[in-house]
């Protein structure tokens, strides 16, 4: 149960921008188990996106992987050559993109879309074949009349039917761990309900390892196993999900956890800002990222990056109130 | 006295810090760029060519003269533009420095003389014709519907005809010459900045800054001078500063077709026109004309490009960090 | 309390054209009544393609309708011409949801949030005092005053666009996805401020936005929207602890909820929604729900079922309540 199937050590990307340096990602750990619901949480910009792509080293340039290790099923992701690699992207790994609207090709219809990795990593032995499995792949994520829409455009199909051809498409070939980057973000509550429940299902049956990456900490609450939250490009918080919702340790979760409207409670209940905004990473606060934004800064989180320690048991925090200085 | 000038100047700055570091941002902006620079410093030529160029001849007159009588040079250089002489199709020399034409007169001084002419030609072509082209873009953008449909289907009208053939009628129906060459370019180049213009104002428009105005109970008329018209006028000017050459070289073809200015206006196209009988043996008699023709047209076009970079503000915001990382 | 707003059998249609002829008509509002309550904060949710920024801006005429009237202080704002136009530009204001594309790039701070006072020639002392005033109000400094719009972030530009809607002292704002483009610590921070200007200023909110927790952090009143139609309307409390609707029923089982404890008890007994939104151009007859609707019947889908108090304030448009 515990087994690893991704681990992630030291990373850092950075984007050699025009304006600067962008310290995107400064030195993430993390792992994840084979079997779990794994999700990433942050907002906009903090990496979130960036540090899943370095898995399927698809880091949109001008980034660039510096530093770190990434190791798939004991695979060392990052020495692999290209052509390596490119076997992981779709066979072993499905990737299902954010915008689905421009995700396909308007000029295929979307059925050929989403069995060509399964013609590409040669798991069918012709078209025909493809078209088969693909009418099956559609059933799987429930979209009606399969066999007919498989046949359809993009343009054709609605934003939630598009998503489903998406995530069809990163299934295709049985991955063994899907990352899914912000699969609802554009797309209607209801639509959302319907995919995060779709997502749930493929998991029942394949047992798939999933990595979930939202900003929506509803959509972990539901979904996810274990957390990881991220905070201009560093993890400052991984917990169990029970626990990371229920005694959040790091001022920045639970300052997220304060400052986001939910339904159940009272309008009377006001919410708490975090105040400022986010970091420009060309030039980081040094120290804790977090420190000009904290309510409990002290002098030593001006300085000095904290390190991340276990708290409880697989409870980590990166932050100088727990860490021994 | 001097206190309140002060105070009237931080308050200046106060104002306008903003703006000056964007002027400040625009102009590192060109300057990095040394195809622009080139191009703007080669348009700074052709327009002080363009303006001063009989004085600037009788000045090189007078000073080959004053040097030739003081025995300093050998040969003094003429610079004969309009008389028959007898030196008939000599190639490049310290005389004709850069040859002469089949009546015998020099290049150098026609070319000189032939820029003015394609200035001046270019630039009403386009005072008339732009002003058109924003009125009616605007009008066209702004309200869409029917005023649209007719003023795009009379654009389109016209631009339908190749430029040049168009051109070609209605100058020909119009008799040989300068006015009716530039009435027919006029004619001709509306339509492109219509065009342009509207398709500016269709994507401005949808900006929601245009509805907040509205919102706040600003007339048609207002929202167009204020917030349609600055955010259109970028593209205007590097389309425009693009266009020059356009003109020119439309203007060059027609007369080297024997349209536009008519003999013995000196014309740079005219000049190569009359040149082409010659060729190749007396080259320089089109070639020379011809490559200031280019150089002319290089140099706009050049600016042109570097204008996109320094009115693309997102651009600016690229060098942004680039200027202030370097500050610190 | 007295209506503010009455909105009575507001139409609006846009046809759709198909090179010269019209092959339909998108129903983005169609027969909608409800009142806006003086200072109250009137809740409009829905998902997207329902019609309720239509509707925001209906209310503003920012589009004319194409029929039924919407009162304003007792007088219908279509009928408005000239110098009262004039006045209720003044008195309502809009704030949109994006901030990137409601300021105009080339006009500095000043010169944005001056603009209003300038057209409506209203006398407010001192300019530049006058929008210092408005900066701080919104929590944005002095040295912000002569600055261009690009140089802000998103929830800067979202405090600019308040201030500029501060600036004719509006006594209603209809605001439309205010925070949908902000991350959700900057997000908390406009609501907030948003709910301090109601409560300080008295202004009267139409709050327009797909996201339910947010409308209900924020409205007193809420409304429902579904393709066109209200579904229902109730008090904030009255909505979310007794949602009669199924269409309501299922939006707000389908909002995960930031407690894993809570979250998954909901997901046993959650309403799976069932389809999707059909298109607007000639919607379903009779009740536009009715497709998707777990509880459909024969008359759902032959009539329309008319909106009904079934309680204190509470309306609702479903046959399950309605007398046949």
């Amino acid at each position: 149960m515990n087994e690893e199937i991704l681990r992630i050590e030291g990373l850092k990307v950075y984007f050699y921008t025009y304006a600067g340096v962008v310290k995107a990602i400064e030195g993430v750990n993390l792992s994840v188990r084979k079997g779990e619901c794994f999700g990433l949480v942050g907002e906009t910009g903090c990496g979130k996106s960036v540090t899943m792509r370095s898995v399927i080293k698809l880091v949109p340039p001008p980034g660039r992987i510096v530093s770190g290790k990434i190791y798939f099923e004991g695979l060392d992701v990052l020495s692999l050559p290209e052509s390596e690699v490119r076997k992981l992207r779709g066979r072993k790994i499905g990737f299902i993109v954010q915008e689905p609207m421009s995700a396909l090709d308007p000029l295929y219809k979307v059925g050929y879309q989403a069995g060509e990795p399964l013609l590409v990593h040669g798991l069918v032995k012709d078209v025909k074949e493809m078209w088969k499995r693909v009418v099956n792949l559609f059933k799987t994520v429930m979209i009606p009349e399969p066999k007919e829409r498989s046949r359809n455009y993009p343009h054709e199909l609605s934003g939630g039917m598009k998503q489903r051809v998406v995530i069809a498409t990163a299934i295709s070939c049985v991955p063994d761990l899907i990352i899914a980057d912000e699969p609802t973000t554009n797309v209607d509550v209801t639509i959302q309900a319907q995919i995060l429940d779709l997502l749930r299902d493929l998991r029942r049956k394949y047992g798939t390892t999933l990595i979930l990456v939202t900003h929506n900490l509803g959509i972990v609450a539901e979904m996810c196993d274990r957390v990881a939250v991220m905070y201009a490009g560093q993890i400052v918080e991984l917990a169990n999900v029970y626990d990371l919702f229920k005694d959040p340790l790091h001022p920045y979760t639970k300052g997220l956890l304060e400052a986001v409207p939910i339904i159940t409670k009272s309008r009377e209940v006001r919410l708490k800002p975090i105040p400022g905004t986010i970091p420009n990473l060309i030039r980081p606060p040094p120290g804790c990222r977090f420190h000009p934004r904290c309510s409990l800064v002290a002098e030593i989180c001006k300085r000095e990056r904290p390190p991340m320690v276990e708290v409880k048991p697989e409870h980590y925090v990166a932050c100088w109130l727990y860490a021994k200085r | 006295m001097f206190k309140s000038l002060k105070e009237r100047y931080e308050k200046w700055k106060f104002k306008n810090a903003a703006k000056i570091e964007e002027y400040r941002l625009m102009f590192y902006a060109f300057k990095r760029s040394p195809l622009s620079v080139a191009g703007s410093i080669m348009v700074i030529i052709f327009v002080i060519l363009g303006v001063f160029g009989p004085w600037i001849l009788d000045g090189i007159r007078g000073l080959m003269g004053f040097l030739y009588s003081h025995g300093i040079i050998r040969t003094e250089p003429s610079f004969n533009a309009f008389d028959w002489s007898l030196d008939v199709l000599q190639p490049p020399s310290w005389k004709h420095w850069f040859g002469t034409d089949d009546y015998g007169r020099d290049i150098f001084a026609r070319s000189m003389l032939g820029i003015q002419v394609s200035l001046v030609y270019s630039l009403v072509v386009l005072v008339v014709a732009i002003p058109i082209g924003i009125i009616l873009g605007l009008i066209a953008g702004y309200y869409g519907g029917k005023v649209d449909e007719v003023i795009s289907r009379i654009t389109d009208m016209f631009l339908a005809f190749p430029a040049l053939v168009l051109a070609m009628a209605i100058s020909a129906s119009l008799g040989a010459g300068l006015m009716s060459a530039i009435i027919a370019l006029i004619t001709v180049w509306w339509p492109g900045y219509v065009r342009l213009i509207r398709g500016q104002v269709l994507s401005v428009k949808e900006n929601l800054y245009i509805e907040a105005a509205r919102a706040v109970g600003m007339g048609n008329f207002s929202i167009i001078v204020k917030h349609i018209l600055p955010n259109v006028i970028s593209p205007l000017i590097i389309y425009t500063t693009m266009d020059i050459a356009g003109v020119v070289l439309t203007g060059a073809n027609l007369s080297f077709l024997g349209l536009g200015a008519q003999p013995p206006t000196p014309e740079l196209g005219r000049i190569v026109f009359d040149g082409l009988d010659y060729l190749p043996e007396k080259w320089w008699y089109s070639l020379i004309p011809g490559f200031m023709l280019f150089l002319f047209a290089l140099g706009f076009n050049l600016l042109g490009d570097g204008l996109r970079d320094v009115l693309d503000p997102r651009f600016r915001r690229r060098l942004e960090f680039e200027v202030k990382g370097e500050k610190e | 309390m007295k209506a503010l707003i009455e909105v009575r059998d507001l139409v609006k249609y846009f046809p759709v054209k198909r090179l010269f002829w019209t092959i339909g008509n998108v129903h983005a509002v169609d027969r909608v009544s409800f009142d806006i309550l003086k200072g109250e904060c009137f809740g409009l949710v829905g998902e997207s393609g329902c019609g309720k920024t239509t509707l925001g801006r209906l209310i503003l005429r920012l589009i004319e309708p194409t029929n039924g009237k919407v009162y304003f202080q007792g007088r219908n704002v279509f009928e408005l011409k000239g110098k009262e136009l004039m006045a209720f530009r003044r008195k309502a204001q809009i704030v949109f949801q994006d901030p990137f594309s409601s300021l105009d790039p080339r006009m500095m701070i000043f010169d944005i949030i001056y603009e209003p006072v300038r057209v409506h020639k209203i006398d407010v002392g001192n300019p530049e005092e006058y929008v210092i005033s408005l900066l701080e109000r919104v929590g944005l400094k002095k040295e912000h005053l002569y600055r261009y719009p690009h140089e802000f972030s998103g929830g800067q530009r979202q405090r600019i666009v308040i201030a500029r809607a501060l600036a004719l002292r509006p006594i209603f704002m209809v605001l439309d996805e205010p925070t949908s483009a902000l991350d959700v610590s900057v997000q908390a921070q406009i609501l907030n401020m948003l709910r301090d200007l109601q409560k300080d200023l008295g202004l009267t909110y139409l709050f327009i936005s797909h996201d339910l927790s947010v409308v209900r952090y924020m409205s007193h009143t809420i409304a429902v929207m579904y393709l066109g139609k209200i579904v229902e309307i109730a008090s904030s409390e009255e909505v979310f602890e007794k949602p009669l609707h199924p269409y309501t029923q299922m939006l707000f089982s389908a909002i995960p909820i930031p407690d894993p404890e809570v979250a998954r008890a909901r997901l046993e007994k959650r309403i799976i929604p069932k389809g999707e939104v059909p298109s607007p151009i000639n919607p379903p007859p009779g009740c536009r729900f009715h497709p998707r609707c777990p509880y459909a019947m024969d008359i759902c889908k032959r009539e329309e079922p008319p909106l009904i108090e079934v309680g204190e304030g509470h309306k609702v448009a479903c046959w399950l309540y309605a007398k046949r």
